[in-house]
């Protein structure tokens, strides 16, 4: 099968994706989130992922978190090979470093943190970029949209048979947790009061609940045209939003990875 | 599985008999706060005691170490991967020094330190405080 690239466009989408991941990094950075910032932290629980077990039986992440200087290096060297692929996106050298920095600091982060952060996209959306023929590199973000799309639609799959879907107090039940710190913290606004709200009120927690399995689902068009890419990303950023505001989970980390469906008609 | 597209996020049905709750730690009797935090640091900074305060309830073994422990029956085995794959003993002022000094405090020697277990309801105005627990003290030893 012949796969026609334009070269042109297949840049200016990966500068984009490359800036909005430049964004993200320095939000981990500026927050205090870097392998700078977990040096010495002793504890780490990676559970029972062989992806991770690769890492640590070699003793990587425990090898950089112990030594400040090379924790200092790595940071330093993701923001550099940002900016060189921000420049030139079809450095795939630079792109394979970059890739297994980040890819290394998620494998650190998420095992220091003691459990999964699923928010993954940081990393896999590096993953073209590794490539240096344009032909792989297109397939390869084809791979990914079709990662992409697979994500979403699993979570709306789960919620199915884990059995949240069919349980109508579950979502005021999980609403429980997400917001303890700002209580305990002192600092009450509108969100805690949304979220007293929500904790009272089972039915509506169910249909918000139901609202995301819907625009989870609906990811499936996907599989079988790439026409609606565009609305697509619309509804996935305003489900990431309002995570952001019911749940406090921030979709830091995923935004790089979703802009593969907006700019999808360049890419593709 | 990392590189599998597969995201159980609150898909499962939580028991009701678990109370909300939330873990800080205290130097000298101070709680140290991470709620204004960004998302990441927040994140973190809310887990690890959490999840500290489940290794310390296990007898200090984590949940690999008890996966690997069950699950392969030669102990030669088992042992060469869990002292690889886990932690080895994380002591509380230990593992205090560390989370300060990733919350950016100062970790000053002497200081008293606390686990600290929040638990809570809710009413229909707010979340109310039902009990508060000290997990583990400690003093840091710099």
């Amino acid at each position: 099968m012949k796969i026609i690239v334009n070269k042109n466009s297949l840049k200016s989408s990966s500068r984009i994706i490359l800036m909005i991941l430049f964004f993200e990094y320095l939000i981990f950075i500026f927050s205090g989130v870097s392998f700078y910032s977990l040096c010495h932290y002793p504890y780490f629980n990676i559970g029972i992922d062989p992806a991770y077990w690769l890492f640590y039986f070699a003793g990587f992440p425990q090898y950089i978190l112990s030594h400040i200087w090379l924790a200092v290096l790595c940071d330093v060297l993701i923001i550099v090979f940002l900016l060189l692929l921000i420049f030139n996106p079809f450095n795939n050298k630079a792109g394979a470093i970059l890739f297994i920095l980040l890819f290394l600091f998620y494998i650190s982060l998420s095992g220091c943190l003691g459990h999964k952060n699923f928010q993954t996209g940081f990393f896999i959306v590096m993953i073209p970029f590794i490539f240096k023929e344009d032909r792989n590199k297109k397939i390869a973000f084809e791979s990914i949209r079709y990662f992409l799309l697979f994500y979403y639609l699993s979570a709306s799959l789960l919620k199915l048979s884990n059995g949240g879907l069919f349980e109508i107090k579950h979502f005021s039940e999980v609403l429980q947790n997400q917001f303890l710190p700002y209580y305990t913290e002192g600092h009450q606004g509108w969100r805690t009061m949304l979220n007293v709200f929500l904790i009272n009120n089972h039915k509506l927690g169910f249909l918000l609940y139901f609202s995301s399995f819907v625009v989870e689902l609906s990811v499936v068009i996907g599989f079988f045209t790439k026409k609606y890419d565009q609305y697509l990303f619309l509804m996935l950023i305003a489900f990431h939003l309002f995570n952001w505001m019911l749940m406090d989970i921030a979709p830091i980390g995923q935004l790089s990875f979703i802009s593969i469906l907006l700019l999808s008609k360049k890419i593709f | 599985m990392l590189f599998f597209p597969y995201n159980d996020m609150f898909s499962n049905i939580t028991k009701s008999t678990i109370k909300p709750s939330t873990f800080y730690l205290k130097v000298n009797g101070e709680k140290v706060l991470f709620a204004r935090n960004l998302y990441w640091k927040k994140d973190f900074m809310e887990q690890a005691p959490n999840k500290y305060a489940s290794y310390i309830k296990a007898n200090q073994q984590n949940y690999l170490a008890l996966f690997l422990d069950v699950k392969i029956k030669d102990k030669n085995i088992s042992h060469f991967l869990i002292n690889r794959l886990t932690p080895h003993r994380v002591d509380f002022p230990f593992w205090a020094a560390g989370y300060l000094t990733f919350a950016g405090m100062p970790v000053i020697k002497e200081s008293k330190i606390e686990l600290c277990e929040y638990n809570y309801s809710f009413n229909n105005q707010t979340a109310i405080l039902e009990d508060s627990i000290i997990l583990l003290t400690g003093i840091i030893q710099k």
